[in-house]
């Protein structure tokens, strides 16, 4: 319905594609930490002027959109980038030429979940973005890959935080609306899951099958 | 039928280019009988051969271009009786073009093979094989185009796989031609498979494998329509060298003498392209998936062709990678056709077949252009391997010259021919794009991208080829040495770059060509409208491309004139001693563009050497495996051997055992029979 | 009549002077003067009245390089309308023919650059080849993202089109197509981060190291076509961005300022970045490509309009 809804859904696919090109950590939580930004600001695109005059429930909207934003784009960013730091995990999550091939797959993805917006779904209804189911599913989907694919536990716990944010978006549309309760059970899941991995990746109590070298990937073909 | 087609006025061109045509494939039998006669005689049997298919082809082109120009469609059966029936030859508008293409590209392999075969073998080997295949390849090439039931159409299919495995394996006593053509004969055979179930399928419903039966019959069933595409697409695709079934060609092609891979990649794939167009006309009209499926195999072929290409060191087999592209090109005009076909768009239909039909021409082109280069530098240097080359332009000015037109031409540039064909491609896909439903649409615009990146690449491909062999110092003694091609050699070089250059000036007269037979796939009346318009803009910037270069050649001329041009060395940033080997080779001009994608394909490199502060010997080699060998057809192999093994032991070698068998055969037979009475 | 004239005016006066532009842009960002806005022309002129110096490896392609690609890029700022949606040379599917001008140019060039026989320039005709072959599916993409609604892949109509279809703001699509072409400019005319003209270092070039050996009048031209074709896709661009009028005095001043900003943009991103490393350089145009191909199913999604 408003230009501004689309710009940022836009955004957020783009930060999708971002986070599954880059191979640095740091870049991929701050990366996560703008898509919380966006999602945060999303009701307030979509609904615009009517959250403050919107009666009893401005109070909850706005609620809603302080919570997304704390946890979302401070809070666990910020234990993600602590836990990096005091881990000396290497910074760089992937060998070089694997990215060409997960940026491509995440552009796949990304296609997918256009057509399945666009052939599976029903058409939104008039007035909404049609670009909200596409770019839900699309950060589904690619947040489901870099979980599946990831190679350390903060790789995977990022491909996590971005799934969720896939279920944001999602739930958005087809809700119609903020989805507090569930929004923010699974929130608080994942505040839990990713403390308790910034404390087993801090004090080096690494899970089996996470050790021997993954975190050192070595840039293919990289010094020139 | 025979008598109302001469009676009737409005086709009596077609019936003397049908004749002209059939002389021309007596004419070469007859050249090829009477050059395998002379046996001993090479200079007399090359001399016969070559005239011998100098004139068919002369004969034959204006027979086709007769065809062409008419537009209608002729069958005339002919009064020759086998035990499987009346077999019956026509011509068309379809079967014209690619007559016409045969002609064209035989003609100049010819005329290049006399000097080729005269300068590097007379002496040496027997030529009078080579020049008597050569005509039955070209002949039984016209028969596949020409023949109007399945029976003639395999045997003049399966006459033409058997002369250019004897081609093939011209120099059979070198181990790897030997495999080279047992690998074409194997994968040869493999694809005659699916086409006689092609044709039977098709034939089963009316009891005649004559085509005008099986048209009369109608469109077949949903079913054995599609099992029919599919059987097409394989045994045809096979043939024409769709990826992953193009396997055999980069073995085959550059095993052959030059001027036969000229005719096998030039024209004899591109009848894998005639048999596919030839099956849709029987299948009624295409649902629109089967359009989407050849538009991915063109854009995977495409792709795949030009990636392997790059990474490849021998000139040859270099080329025959670009067939796997340029066939990939002509698949994604097809399948754009196909998709028009199914959506009743002729605008679509029309530019998507057309497209693909000038690029069947404007590839023999070239194609055949390049294989002809790249025979004269083996012949003039005695290696194919690129990085052993270079400096060749001033040693072999007109082999350079027109390798470059080849190169620019196969790179898809104005003002050359692969542009024109390109162009169309392109317009069709917008088109598609515009006026198509979106789900639709969206295949149509992959073509787009697809495209542009196969355009890059090969462009990145041909300046390698170009630049490593022909620019630049000469990198080995051979290269240093080498001389000019024969003169005839030159002539059917610079022939073929001329009508390389004249298709991309005037691309009007390419489009009349492909008019007649484009109409008839796709169901348009008329030309589209702005098909006209926008070839007379590309022969316009051909124009003013031309006229701008003159004027800036006068004008650094006259800039020139009288100032101070010294001749110094190539710059080297200050290191004063360079040597020929220090220039970039291939496999290094090449690395940029093969390691991104290094994540999909496998890339062998041995390195040894540089070790300690004063190395004295290295050396590193690079090699790219064949993806679809390797990845696909070989693990299919290996499962189809281990499914076989299993049932090894029915096979023990012992009469006693095989005895057995039959008595349980028989005895399963029995209860069968005796069950289902 | 009038509109071919303000064509070829600004065709001859503006490409030479943008690149003196961005250089400005950037000395003013590194706190220095820098030189005059017309330098690169001076520079131009005094290539034209030197001699020349030919290597005694090269052969006719080397003196053939230059003038081709010149040739091939004045063709193709004639096919891109400037301050007008019109253009001398523009008809249906100019598109296409436009971006296979700047391939034929293109492959001169680095066939003129192995021609030298120099491993140098032979690294720089490789690394050209590479880009190029990237960047050329995300130009074919973003093209098409402006000319599908128009119906019609001349470029004269698809930018009329645009500010019917309320201009680049109230179209996601033709956002990012714009972004795409940005790449797409920056690694075709080797500007940072995909390649660094100011280095000094021949094994780290890209453009410049594929010209070393020409000299006077030959690499003028060069200078001249690298010039042309900075301006002709900056145009490109500036259409994306900028409604620019048909007719009307608004046009030129427009487009003017639009192709200012083209060139101060890229002088801000030369002067706040640094090149990427060139095993970097492919992840960057397949990035441009997918966020075309993102453009073309924004595009599709959207309904065309």
């Amino acid at each position: 319905m408003s230009l501004d809804a689309d710009l940022l859904l836009l955004l957020v696919i783009g930060i999708d594609l971002f986070i599954g090109s880059t191979g640095r950590l740091g870049a991929r939580i701050r990366a996560c930490a703008l898509q919380g930004l966006v999602l945060a600001a999303l009701p307030l695109a979509i609904q615009g002027t009517g959250v403050l005059t919107g009666g009893e429930r401005v109070l909850h909207t706005v609620l809603a959109v302080l919570a997304t934003f704390l946890l979302k784009a401070v809070a666990i960013p910020y234990f993600l980038l602590r836990a990096m730091r005091q881990s000396g995990v290497a910074r760089e999550a992937e060998p070089e030429h694997s990215l060409h091939l997960s940026l491509l797959l995440c552009a796949v993805l990304v296609g997918l979940s256009f057509w399945i917006g666009a052939v599976m779904l029903p058409p939104p209804e008039a007035g909404s973005s049609p670009l909200g189911v596409p770019a839900g599913l699309a950060t589904l989907l690619v947040g489901l890959y870099l979980t599946v694919g990831g190679r350390t536990e903060l790789t995977q716990v990022i491909g996590y935080l971005v799934l969720e944010n896939g279920v944001f978006v999602i739930g958005q549309r087809v809700l119609g609306e903020f989805p507090l309760v569930v929004e923010l059970g699974v929130l608080l899941d994942v505040l839990v899951a990713v403390m308790l991995m910034a404390v087993l990746v801090a004090f080096g109590h690494r899970p089996e099958g996470g050790s021997a070298g993954d975190g050192a990937a070595t840039p293919a073909g990289g010094a020139r | 039928m025979q008598g109302s087609a001469l009676a009737d006025p409005l086709s009596r061109i077609l019936t003397v280019a049908l004749v002209l045509t059939l002389l021309s494939v007596a004419l070469f039998i007859i050249a090829g009988t009477l050059s395998a006669l002379l046996g001993r005689l090479d200079r007399a049997a090359l001399a016969v051969g070559t005239a011998g298919s100098l004139l068919a082809c002369a004969v034959g082109l204006a027979g086709s271009v007769m065809a062409l120009m008419d537009g209608g469609a002729e069958t005339v059966a002919s009064s020759w009786r086998l035990p499987i029936g009346a077999i019956s030859m026509g011509i068309d508008p379809l079967s014209a073009f690619f007559c016409l293409c045969i002609f064209l590209v035989c003609g100049l392999g010819a005329l290049f093979g006399a000097g080729y075969l005269r300068r590097g073998w007379l002496g040496r080997r027997r030529l009078a094989p080579a020049l008597a295949f050569f005509n039955v390849l070209a002949a039984s090439m016209v028969g596949v185009a020409l023949a109007r039931d399945g029976v003639l159409f395999l045997l003049a299919w399966e006459a033409m796989s058997l002369s250019s495995f004897f081609l093939v394996t011209f120099e059979g006593d070198r181990p790897e031609t030997r495999r080279a053509g047992l690998v074409y004969l194997i994968a040869s055979h493999l694809g005659l498979v699916p086409l006689i179930v092609l044709f039977v399928l098709l034939g089963g419903a009316t009891g005649s494998f004559d085509f005008a039966a099986i048209l009369a019959a109608g469109a077949p069933s949903a079913l054995v329509a599609t099992t029919c595409f599919l059987l097409a697409l394989a045994g045809f695709g096979l043939k024409a060298g769709f990826w992953p079934l193009h396997a055999w060609l980069p073995e085959a092609h550059p095993a052959a003498p030059s001027h036969v891979s000229a005719v096998m990649s030039g024209v004899m794939i591109k009848l894998g392209i005639y048999g596919l167009l030839r099956t849709l006309t029987f299948l009624g009209e295409p649902p629109e998936w089967w359009g989407f499926v050849v538009i991915v195999v063109g854009i995977v072929s495409g792709v795949g062709g030009v990636l392997h290409a790059l990474a490849q060191h021998d000139l040859k087999r270099l080329l025959a990678y670009h067939s796997v592209e340029n066939i990939g090109i002509i698949a994604l005009g097809v399948g754009l056709g196909i998709v028009g076909r199914a959506n009743g768009n002729t605008t679509l239909s029309f530019l998507g077949f057309g497209g693909a039909l000038l690029h069947v021409l404007n590839h023999g082109l070239f194609k055949g252009l390049l294989f002809q280069g790249a025979g004269s530098v083996a012949h003039a240097t005695g290696t194919r391997d690129i990085d052993s080359l270079g400096g060749l332009l001033r040693r072999m000015p007109v082999t350079g010259t027109t390798f470059l037109v080849g190169s620019a031409a196969i790179s898809g540039l104005p003002p050359f021919n692969g542009f024109v064909s390109e162009l169309l491609i392109y317009v069709g896909a917008f088109v598609g794009a515009v006026e198509l439903p979106a789900s639709s649409a969206l295949w149509t615009l992959a073509v787009v991208p697809a495209l542009a990146l196969i355009g890059g690449l090969a462009s990145a491909c041909f300046v390698k080829a170009f630049g490593v062999v022909f620019l630049g110092e000469p990198r080995t003694p051979a290269a240093a040495a080498a001389h000019e091609a024969g003169p005839s050699m030159r002539w059917a070089m610079l022939l073929g770059a001329g009508l390389c250059v004249l298709i991309g000036v005037v691309p009007l007269v390419a489009l009349r060509l492909v008019e007649a037979p484009a109409f008839a796939l796709s169901g348009a009346a008329a030309l589209p409208e702005g098909v006209v318009d926008v070839l007379s803009a590309v022969a316009g910037i051909a124009l003013a491309l031309g006229v701008l270069v003159a004027v800036l050649a006068g004008l650094r001329w006259a800039l020139l004139r009288g100032r101070d041009i010294r001749q110094a060395a190539t710059w080297g940033c200050g290191y004063e001693a360079p040597t020929a080997r220090m220039q970039y080779t291939a496999a290094s001009f090449a690395d940029p563009i093969l390691a991104p994608s290094e994540s999909i394909f496998d890339r062998h490199v041995h390195a040894e050497g540089l070790v300690g502060y004063f190395p004295v010997a290295a050396s590193h080699r690079r090699h790219l495996g064949d993806m679809a060998a390797d990845r696909v057809l070989a693990p299919g192999v290996d499962a189809l051997l281990s499914v076989f093994r299993r049932i090894d032991f029915l096979q023990q070698g012992g009469v006693p055992r095989y005895l057995v068998w039959v008595l349980l055969t028989v005895v399963v037979l029995l209860v069968w029979q005796l069950g289902a009475f | 009549m009038f509109d071919v004239a303000v064509h070829i005016t600004l065709l001859v006066l503006m490409p030479l002077p943008m690149l003196g532009l961005i250089n400005r842009v950037k000395s003013i960002a590194a706190g220095r003067k820098g030189p005059p806005l017309l330098q690169p022309l001076y520079d131009v002129v005094k290539l034209l009245q030197k001699g020349a110096v030919y290597s005694r490896t090269t052969t006719w392609i080397f003196v053939a390089g230059p003038i081709v690609t010149l040739a091939s890029a004045i063709l193709a700022a004639l096919i891109v309308p400037l301050a007008s949606t019109t253009s001398p040379f523009g008809f249906p599917a100019d598109v296409f023919v436009f971006a296979y001008l700047l391939g034929v140019g293109r492959f001169f060039t680095m066939a003129a650059a192995l021609d030298t026989g120099s491993a140098f320039e032979g690294m720089g005709a490789s690394r050209e080849a590479a880009f190029a072959a990237l960047a050329e599916p995300a130009l074919f993409l973003a093209l098409m993202i402006v000319c599908v609604p128009a119906d019609s892949a001349c470029f004269g109509d698809a930018f009329s089109a645009i500010p019917a279809a309320g201009g680049l703001l109230r179209h996601p699509g033709l956002l990012l197509a714009a972004l795409a072409l940005g790449v797409v400019l920056l690694a075709e005319t080797s500007r940072i981060p995909v390649d660094d003209p100011n280095t000094h270092l021949e094994l780290t070039m890209i453009h410049e190291v594929m010209v070393l050996d020409h000299s006077g009048p030959d690499f003028a031209f060069i200078q001249i076509g690298y010039a042309l074709k900075f301006f002709a896709l900056g145009a490109v661009l500036v259409h994306l961005v900028l409604p620019i009028p048909a007719t009307g005095w608004m046009a030129p001043v427009l487009f003017v300022a639009g192709q200012a900003g083209v060139a101060i943009t890229v002088g801000i991103i030369e002067s706040v970045m640094a090149r990427l490393r060139l095993s970097r350089v492919p992840q960057f145009l397949i990035g441009a490509c997918v966020v075309a191909a993102v453009g073309v199913l924004v595009l599709f999604t959207g309904g065309r309009p």
